[in-house]
């Protein structure tokens, strides 16, 4: 991975620019707000304002996008607080500017970049504030799986969740239903063997720590779930109130007939509302992977 | 919300406003609407960088104005004092919006809170959220438009 250029204290700073009455036209028509003072004078004036008043919305975008414009291509924002704090008129000259004030490491993801951003109006006072988190993803390599950045990602041998569930009587129904199997289910009676399947928060995507190997530059050739193996202290019941306890016991890659195979294997440890074991369960989910068509490699992109 | 206003505003007690606290719309198929995206851009032209525009779409360009949104969805906006004005918007993502599927999205006055100007008018802040789910029911994330609903000096 290349290494992230961001610092705190890193600052950004717009050539002056105004908002013009198409401008505003073309925003309301985008955002659907066709408050009359946005582009109206006599509506405007007659508020109490110089002239239309530039949406508030309108200004928190321009902030966005500038904010994205400077971070690079490939960030994203995951937080974003504005207020507005006075109204600006249409026509008027306006300047932006950034600060960084953090920078944290978020494996699997890249980077968290947080900040600040304001729109100042030609007499130096702050129309509009925000607030920012972005994530800047990382530049991989397109011919090597990132195995240690995958490791650090679902936290290897550490815990890498807790999720709590309830089995209901419609959940042992429905599956039973999808098993073809027939008859009543109750309060307490014992789900089917397979049932811990549906209790995996990995499945359920409650916890979801290695979605990044899915926008990887590297073409993919297939995947899907490797192995199940489960051994039972007593059945899942209805009624059940069960904790899974996840933890990524393995990461590694290996040659196969389709490419370059990557297996992750998890452990969840199912326990009751006491804390009493109820069953264990080591799963391995595989994606195969096309090295020797990537880029560097020689080859093409499909 | 910037950390002074966050320690100002108090829940609201005033019964004017606590029966709008919890209500909810109905809920709403919604999907990306690359024609209205494109229009916000070109609202930006010479000021942005225009391949910002073209990145994957966020909960910010389906609900670009969180209050509007909420307002269209049935939601009634308090009007209480006199002057209702915009306070502000915030947007949480936590996962891609489907670009090529529909999506859910419900809106609620999910709080009211109050606080006194430095001239000690009244003002009342109320959050219209808008929560938006995958149609697995996966949480993509929130977005809210604040309404601020001020007394004017007489």
């Amino acid at each position: 991975m290349t290494e992230l250029t961001w610092q705190a204290g890193q600052t950004w700073a717009s050539d002056p620019f105004r908002p013009s009455l198409s401008s505003v036209v073309r925003w309301a028509a985008g955002s659907d707000d066709f408050t009359a003072f946005h582009f109206d004078p006599a509506v405007a004036t007659e508020l109490g304002h110089a002239g239309p008043v530039v949406h508030g919305t309108w200004k928190a975008s321009v902030l966005r996008h500038q904010i994205l414009g400077w971070l690079g291509d490939d960030a994203y924002l995951t937080e974003f607080d504005v207020e507005y704090r006075r109204a600006d008129i249409v026509g008027e000259e306006l300047r932006s500017t950034i600060e960084i004030s953090g920078v944290a490491d978020a494996p699997g993801l890249g980077h968290h970049v947080t900040g600040s951003a304001q729109i100042v109006a030609s007499d130096d006072s702050v129309t509009t504030s925000a607030r920012f988190v972005a994530t800047v993803p990382p530049t991989r390599s397109d011919n090597a799986l990132p195995i240690d950045e995958l490791k650090k990602a679902v936290r290897l041998g550490d815990i890498a969740g807790q999720v709590t569930y309830r089995i209901d009587v419609s959940d042992v129904r429905r599956f039973r239903e999808s098993l073809g199997m027939e008859g009543e289910v109750n309060e307490g009676d014992d789900a089917p063997p397979t049932f811990f399947a549906a209790l995996d928060p990995v499945e359920r995507r409650d916890i979801n720590l290695d979605s990044f190997l899915l926008d990887l530059p590297i073409p993919m050739t297939g995947g899907g779930n490797a192995t199940n193996e489960v051994e039972y202290v007593r059945p899942f019941r209805v009624g059940d109130v069960v904790t899974v306890t996840t933890r990524y016991t393995e990461v590694y890659e290996k040659k196969g007939s389709r490419g370059t195979l990557l297996f992750r294997v998890r452990v969840n440890d199912f326990t009751d509302a006491q804390g009493a074991p109820i069953a264990q369960s080591r799963c391995s989910h595989v994606l195969s992977f096309d090295l020797s068509s990537s880029p560097a490699a020689g080859g093409q992109q499909r | 919300m910037s950390s002074r206003l966050q320690s100002d505003f108090i829940a609201s007690a005033d019964e004017r406003v606590t029966t709008f606290v919890g209500v909810v719309s109905p809920v709403r198929l919604v999907r990306v609407n690359e024609h209205a995206r494109a229009v916000s851009a070109e609202s930006m032209q010479g000021i942005i960088d225009l391949r910002t525009a073209h990145t994957p779409p966020r909960l910010e360009d389906v609900c670009p104005d969180p209050l509007v949104f909420a307002i269209e969805s049935g939601l009634p906006r308090i009007r209480v004092l006199d002057r209702q004005i915009d306070g502000g918007s915030s947007w949480r993502n936590l996962r891609p919006v489907p670009i090529d599927d529909s999506f859910y999205a419900v809106s609620q006055i999910s709080a009211v809170d109050e606080r006194h100007t430095a001239t000690g008018r009244l003002m009342m802040r109320a959050h219209y959220e808008t929560r938006f789910t995958t149609r697995r029911g996966e949480l993509i994330g929130t977005a809210i438009g604040y309404s601020l609903d001020v007394e004017v000096a007489s």
